[in-house]
């Protein structure tokens, strides 16, 4: 019987609940999104293919792109404040699985998924693929900094 | 109407095969061990893969292998498998000529048309897709066309099952409602034809897309109705098994179910709400509501759960009751004790039971909680779940089931018995291990169908933690022993069905005999109840409870300390 309350009870009291709230879109639409808060908030790049690190304001939209096989681009979040987390794929479906908290979202082409994030502890975190999405599957892999 | 077949009474089991059921059922029992051959072959380079000190394959010929794992355990070595149990559920047990031969080999041909034109496409290297095939990612068109055209076989082979019924029905086979084993194998029939329906919906269109017929498949549409395939094919395995349990019960301890209406009930909510426990493969996906997701694998979820642990608790209470009646009464386990532990129908069956409920019950419910899921979606946990329930629950049952069908269905004695008699604990305890460390690892975040833990040579690489190495080393391990535990399997059933020694076939007669209440197996074909007096096994079920409760909260102890959700 417990089972049968538990999850609507941390629905409405627990802090952790997958958001709903989604939209259908377009990967020319989500790119543009996307783009412009890349040029509004990178701090710096990284790596050879010079991926840009992102820092934007507390309570702002954050747009993190799936694609073959990358994620794009890099995110510096604060620990402590909350972000709207704006998740789609360009391509095939993706699994957004960070890393070392495991949480695991689908993420799937064509709906634009909006989580708001409050990271608890801060540290560097991967996000590793885990939706199989052809050959380089195993090379997807990117990163979110929580200062 | 008077129809030319003919019927033979086994000397060793009192069961009656019709001629044309008989062939039909070894056929496809045959190709189903064929099927199992293959996958057990891929299973070795998918486990030597994931082991990560070997890493034995390259990455696309692994895709590759791990589909082709996929599709041939998943669907083809268990679906023939069921529709050998289907005929053996209609014709056999309620003594009655199979409806339809003809028909029923076609849809066999089909079947086995479909399976090879699938596998061929996998191994041709274009549809590394992955058992799911989400859509938008493309595989050969052979690859759809061929899971279709299996997907209609198995089909006309439920509606053959459904005419067996209807046959046995007019003839008057049988006194009375039919057996709980037969009521068992309509649920999964029933199940069975939801499942495919729900197949050719969305694989139709997949198929067309394919073919450049049309051009769009939503992708999150396909999600939700490839699921209604994907997992509620896995019920079909389900109540398939429970009713070999109850049969296997029937046979081994000449044991009743403990309350025939209760167990019917319990059947009858799996037909209800089982495939609305498909619903939790989307429960992290976007844009489906969280009411929808709660009620779905929930409410409707736990009522297939509820079912399943009355039969868990009615399965080992009807052998306890039945060998208390034989004299074991002494303390609470002594019946247990007493159980024909040497025999790998009774073994096989007891192993898969204990770990389909402890291993694959509780993972499952865990899984299937909205705010969990979180955790585990895509990890090796799943299928961790799913090798506790799939092949520990339904491949042993099968697999327990063959030795008692060697000598009654293929007339042969069985080739090294010593090795069956170890083969269940073998197989089974190396998987119970094999699931146990594949959810530890999934419960470090370890994602499934992965070929690379290490990101080698990756700029942005995650290490994971020593531990998650060290439980896919172990997955490794415990695999490979698994796999030979499958070997053993195949090595004695093939060797028996060729070079066991030919058993006395029994009488042949041209008319059935209806099915009496004196036959040795008359409890797997008769209706009746025996009672509720079965203390041991409410100790195990007991014990079941608390470690559920306790698995069920730590798994939100650990929920609550991740980042806050919203």
């Amino acid at each position: 019987m417990v089972l049968f309350f538990m999850m609507v009870f941390w629905h409405i009291y627990g802090k952790q609940n997958l958001a709903t709230e989604t939209y259908k879109t377009t990967p020319d639409k989500f790119s543009a999104q996307a783009q412009a808060v890349v040029d509004k908030y990178t701090v710096r790049t990284e790596t050879e293919q010079n991926v840009p690190v992102v820092a934007p304001p507390e309570g702002s939209d954050v747009y993190l792109i799936g694609r073959l096989w990358n994620w794009w681009p890099i995110l510096e979040l604060e620990k402590g404040k909350t972000y709207k987390l704006h998740l789609t794929s360009m391509d095939y479906n993706h699994g957004f699985s960070l890393q070392p908290t495991n949480i695991n979202i689908q993420v799937v082409p064509g709906y634009e998924h909006v989580i708001k994030v409050t990271p608890n502890e801060s540290g560097t975190f991967s996000i590793v693929c885990n939706e199989y999405c052809g050959i380089g599957h195993h090379e997807m892999v990117g990163r979110i900094y929580v200062k | 109407m008077t129809v030319q077949t003919t019927y033979r009474t086994c000397p060793r089991s009192g069961l009656q095969f019709e001629a044309q059921a008989e062939s039909l059922m070894k056929i496809n029992a045959v190709t189903a061990v064929v099927a199992l051959l293959v996958g057990g072959l891929l299973a070795i380079g998918v486990v030597l893969t994931r082991w990560p000190a070997v890493h034995w394959l390259a990455a696309d010929t692994f895709y590759m292998v791990l589909t082709a794992h996929g599709i041939d355990m998943l669907i083809f070595w268990i679906i023939f498998f069921e529709v050998a149990v289907l005929y053996f559920a209609s014709s056999t047990l309620l003594r009655c000529r199979i409806a339809t031969p003809k028909i029923a080999w076609a849809a066999y041909a089909l079947m086995l048309v479909g399976a090879v034109m699938n596998n061929v496409a996998v191994f041709q290297g274009e549809s590394s897709v992955m058992m799911t095939s989400y859509v938008p990612m493309m595989a050969h068109w052979s690859f759809y066309l061929g899971i279709i055209l299996f997907a209609v076989g198995a089909l006309i082979a439920c509606a053959v099952f459904f005419g067996t019924l209807v046959v046995a029905k007019r003839e008057k086979t049988y006194e009375g409602s039919v057996p709980l084993v037969t009521f068992g194998a309509t649920t999964a029939a029933i199940i069975a034809v939801f499942t495919l329906l729900s197949g050719a919906i969305i694989l139709v269109p997949t198929f067309f897309q394919s073919i450049g017929l049309l051009d769009h498949v939503d992708p999150l549409i396909y999600r939700t109705i490839w699921w209604a395939l994907g997992h509620s094919s896995q019920q079909i395995n389900v109540a398939a098994h429970i009713s070999i349990w109850y049969a296997v019960a029937a046979i081994a301890f000449g044991a009743k179910p403990m309350s025939e209406r209760v167990s019917r009930g319990a059947f009858l909510l799996y037909i209800l709400f089982l495939q609305l426990a498909s619903a939790h493969h989307l429960l992290a996906d976007p844009g489906i509501s969280t009411e929808w997701k709660v009620v779905n694998t929930s409410y409707f979820m736990y009522f297939a759960v509820l079912a399943s642990m009355i039969h868990a608790l009615s399965i080992p209470g009807a052998m306890e009751v039945a060998q208390r009646a034989k004299g074991y009464n002494k303390g609470l386990f002594e019946w247990l004790r007493k159980a024909p532990w040497g025999n790998p129908t009774f073994s096989g069956v007891f192993i898969a039971l204990v770990g389909f409920g402890f291993l694959g019950g509780i993972s499952g419910v865990m899984m299937g909680t909205e705010q969990l899921n979180l955790l585990i979606h895509n990890t090796i946990y799943v299928p961790g779940h799913f090798h506790a329930t799939v092949v520990i629950g339904t491949t042993l049952t099968f697999m327990a089931l063959t030795y008692f069908l060697i000598p009654v269905l293929f007339r042969r004695e069985m080739i090294l018995p010593g090795l069956a008699k170890i083969q269940p604990y073998l197989f089974g305890f190396s998987m119970y291990f094999f699931s146990l460390v594949m959810m530890g690892a999934g419960t470090l975040g370890v994602s499934r169908r992965h070929w690379d833990m290490a990101f080698s040579g990756h700029a942005l690489a995650y290490e994971w933690p020593g531990a998650a190495y060290l439980m896919m080393g172990l997955v490794g391990i415990s695999g490979i022993v698994a796999i030979v535990g499958g070997a053993a399997y195949v090595l004695i059933t093939v060797g028996s069905v060729f070079f066991g020694k030919k058993l006395d076939a029994g009488a042949v007669s041209p008319r059935f005999t209806p099915v009496s209440r004196a036959a040795p197996t008359a409890a797997a074909q008769t209706y009746g109840s025996a009672g509720f007096v079965a203390p041991g096994t409410f100790v195990l079920a007991m014990f079941f409870l608390v470690s559920f409760v306790l698995y069920y909260f730590v798994n939100w102890k650990y929920l609550s300390q991740l980042w806050g959700l919203s």
